[in-house]
């Protein structure tokens, strides 16, 4: 029974990391209709600048704010600059624009960091916490991924719901058209809306990194869970992408526990299936409503 | 007053616009009419930026505004109502309006919101609703109400009554004559439904094929029986 309830912590940590991932890719997804394979990159990369930064001795924070600052312009630039030319043709040509820039980072970094395996700083104990006599699976480290992505989601909530800033941007991702015949500077709130979604990437780099470690390639596997989080989620809910990723990292941490952690990834890609097998447009997606 | 000088536009090899000239003078409602493929969407479309113009000019109370953004031309006080009612289904009906005086730091939008819901009175118990849930008619109001947010000085209407009982059009058409004369408004009504539009309008023009065929008063269109059965079927 004890190893039950650790791994259902567990699998809430890691899903949470899921659900960051799972954002950044609906994000992006609902505004511009582009699944951002380069996703994982841009977290990973954003995570090296945090990495350097720490290894210059730069407090935990500082270097945690910086990468997400990073995270974010690189996000925007993307947006700008690389995936603007191709918005009007097939998304197919942005979707094939989005994976190379995934392998050109992964292989920028490994010129730059070099491509071995590297720690990467947590700032808070890894080692379980004792509660009576009993130590359980979960650490500080998992009480501060809770409190983080929790901060981030509230923060992204208020956003959306109650500013205009926010009103603008969900009306440029439901109707670009009737947004811009509104007034509304449709191009810069897909850039700002690449920006959010890359610094939520990097977010979910930074939280990641201490479990999975730091090297070019670190993120693909959290990317793929990330991924089945949000095709659990519907793509296009924000909402969907966080319960997503907590099913996803629970399911994987119950599959990972009870039948060998060699089955993870292939317990992903199941799930993967099946979702898109039974429901396809996901369960929280809000497709239906659209055809009213 | 709204001035539209031999405005041309083409999809692709397509001409779908040719050498159109209108004015829409304040407090004024211009009908624009004809058959399906006329040309009368895209013309809404191009003045609004939506479709790239080709030759030609357009402007408002002097300020020209052809071939600008989208959000830039709206934001020079041109609002346009495009066809299928454009509300956004996802968003509430409260948030639809606020979005409509969203780039307009000089206005009360909850006075301006009281207004809109005092014209269109159906609309303030659903205000916290998303617009999925409003009836055909309830959305055309929503449309026009928001468009009427940001107080502007023209007004494009892309077949309001499209799918509309004709209880309906008649309380729209009516309440646009008032909106017009009120606020000083310069209206370009594209319809189908030539009856209703020639009901309200002062002036209008009849495209056929991208082309002005005829552009007069309305009572003239209206009592010119061999003009009516040509162009307008009825």
């Amino acid at each position: 029974m004890r190893n039950f309830w650790n791994f259902l912590l567990i699998g809430v940590s890691n899903g949470l990391v899921y659900s960051l991932v799972a954002l950044g890719i609906v994000l992006i997804y609902r505004s511009t209709r582009v699944i951002n394979f380069a996703l994982a990159a841009m977290a990973m990369f954003s995570t090296f600048i945090a990495a350097s930064l720490i290894d210059r001795n730069v407090p935990y924070f500082v270097a945690f704010v910086a990468a997400m600052v990073f995270g974010f312009l690189l996000g925007a630039a993307t947006e700008r600059f690389v995936m603007r030319p191709v918005e009007s043709k097939s998304p197919l040509n942005a979707v094939i624009v989005a994976i190379g820039l995934l392998i050109f980072l992964e292989a920028m970094a490994g010129v730059i960091w070099g491509a071995k395996l590297r720690n990467f700083p947590s700032h808070f104990s890894l080692i379980g916490l004792k509660i009576g006599g009993a130590r359980l699976a979960i650490s500080n480290f998992d009480l501060f991924i809770v409190t983080v992505v929790v901060v981030l989601l509230l923060a992204l909530l208020v956003l959306f719901r109650y500013t205009k800033l926010g009103l603008m941007m969900r009306a440029s991702a439901f109707a670009p058209e009737v947004a811009r015949l509104l007034g509304v500077r449709v191009g810069r709130m897909l850039t700002l809306g690449w920006g959010l979604a890359c610094a939520a990437g990097a977010v979910a780099g930074l939280l990641a990194a201490p479990k999975v470690f730091l090297f070019p390639n670190n993120m693909d596997g959290v990317l793929i869970f990330g991924f089945t989080a949000a095709i659990i989620g519907g793509l296009d809910s924000p909402v969907g992408a966080l319960v997503g990723g907590l099913l996803t990292g629970v399911a994987l941490s119950f599959i990972g526990g009870y039948l060998g952690s060699d089955l993870e990834n292939v317990g992903a890609f199941v799930i993967l299936v099946v979702v898109l097998m039974a429901r396809p447009e996901g369960i929280f997606s809000s497709m239906s409503a659209r055809r009213v | 007053m709204l001035t539209v000088e031999n405005l041309s536009a083409s999809y692709g090899p397509v001409r779908a616009l040719s050498e159109v000239s209108l004015a829409v003078e304040r407090s004024r409602i211009t009908a624009v009419l004809g058959a399906n493929g006329a040309g009368k969407t895209t013309l809404l479309r191009t003045l609004t930026g939506l479709v790239p113009a080709g030759s030609g000019k357009a402007s408002l109370d002097g300020a020209e505004f052809l071939r600008r953004a989208p959000e830039e031309i709206a934001r020079m006080g041109i609002a346009h109502v495009p066809e299928g009612r454009g509300v956004i289904q996802e968003l509430t009906v409260e948030e639809n309006l606020r979005l409509g005086a969203i780039w307009r730091r000089d206005i009360d939008v909850q006075a301006k919101m009281a207004w809109v819901y005092e014209l269109f009175e159906p609309l303030e118990p659903r205000a916290g609703k998303p617009a999925f849930t409003l009836s055909g008619g309830e959305r055309q109001m929503l449309a026009v109400g928001r468009a009427l947010m940001a107080e502007p000085k023209a007004l494009l209407l892309d077949e309001p009554s499209l799918g509309l009982a004709p209880l309906v059009v008649a309380s729209i058409m009516s309440l646009l004559r008032r909106l017009c004369d009120e606020q000083g408004l310069s209206v370009l009504l594209v319809e189908q439904n030539a009856r209703s539009a020639l009901s309200v309008a002062d002036d209008a023009v009849v495209l056929s094929l991208g082309r002005v065929v005829v552009s007069d008063a309305a009572d003239k269109i209206r009592n010119d029986e061999a003009l009516r059965h040509h162009y307008l079927g009825f």
